[in-house]
């Protein structure tokens, strides 16, 4: 699991900055104090030993920040200071910040409208069990001109019971066969007949 | 940036991962080990072999591991991964075929 070490490791340089800092200092004092030591098993006086291994050590500071350079660290102080530029630049010129953010917020309010409005009619599921057994009955007289009179609504079993129960409804079972035979979720019926489904 | 070359940094990678090949090892005694094999022509100074081992680590190629060191003191200890046995012997094919191709031009005429 290489790419789930790799985060491991990140994460740590970055949460525990102390403790990998210490870490880092402490390997390189080991290198340091090793050098010395190799220096003086080469026969030089601890003195010389010593100088020598800080000599070449000179540039510690640089190379530890390399080193955090190659934990990826200076990433995120990198992004940091991107933001801070961003910012000021902003500040330096109000008129065209006012602008800028002020089309982003027409364009974010735009767009989260409409998408609100078409995910609750499009895409979103209605709040019940089962929403696609929901069926709604219509009426409508010619007499009076008037259509789209709710007759019922409710689920699929439902109705299915009330037509076993109640035959005072006598239209009942022709809506069933039209909701079975054409799966139909909306039935017209024009003056008590059938009319249409949708 | 004052880093090395390209090719450089890489060998310098091909290098220790090479060095850890061995067993598992602290910073010293990597730059150590590859001084005395290449009779002290090859001489890894820290500035660069600390940034390459943590970018190592970095890359997974290498893991580290704190451990006793020859002198009793606590070291930061070094070794393969697996992926990085893959990749060593990926890079050291590279290094034969770019280093046979640089000898042809070389010999050229």
């Amino acid at each position: 699991m290489r790419w789930l070490d790799k985060i491991r490791l990140r994460v740590r340089s970055l949460f525990q900055k102390p403790a990998v800092d210490r870490e880092l200092e402490e390997e390189l004092r080991f290198h340091l104090e090793r050098q010395i030591q190799g220096n003086i098993a080469a026969g030089m006086s601890p003195d010389e030993a010593f100088r020598a291994a800080r000599i070449e050590f000179g540039a510690a500071p640089r190379f530890q920040e390399e080193c955090r350079e190659a934990r990826g660290l200076t990433f995120l102080q990198d992004v940091a200071r991107d933001a801070r530029i961003a910012l000021r630049t902003l500040r330096k010129n109000p008129g065209f910040a006012a602008v800028t953010i002020l089309t982003l917020a027409l364009v974010i309010g735009a767009n989260s409208a409409i998408f609100s409005a078409i995910y609750t009619l499009v895409f979103r599921r209605l709040p019940y069990k089962d929403p696609n057994q929901l069926v709604a009955i219509w009426d409508s007289n010619r007499h009076t001109g008037v259509d789209h009179i709710p007759v019922m609504e409710g689920s699929y079993p439902i109705l299915h019971d009330g037509a076993k129960q109640d035959i005072r409804i006598k239209f009942l079972g022709r809506i069933l066969d039209a909701l079975q035979q054409f799966g139909a979720r909306d039935v017209f019926f024009a003056d008590g007949e059938l009319f249409a489904v949708g | 940036m004052s880093k090395p070359t390209e090719l450089v940094q890489g060998t310098l990678d091909l290098l220790i991962l090479k060095t850890l090949q061995l067993g598992p090892s602290h910073g010293w005694a990597i730059a150590q080990r590859i001084r005395q094999v290449s009779n002290s022509v090859l001489r890894v100074n820290q500035g660069a072999l600390y940034p390459a081992l943590h970018r190592l680590e970095q890359q997974g190629w290498i893991k580290a591991e704190w451990g006793e060191s020859e002198n009793n003191r606590r070291a930061k200890y070094y070794s393969l991964t697996a992926a990085g046995k893959k990749f060593l012997h990926k890079e050291e094919a590279n290094w034969a075929r770019l280093s046979q191709a640089i000898g042809l031009v070389l010999d050229m005429a």
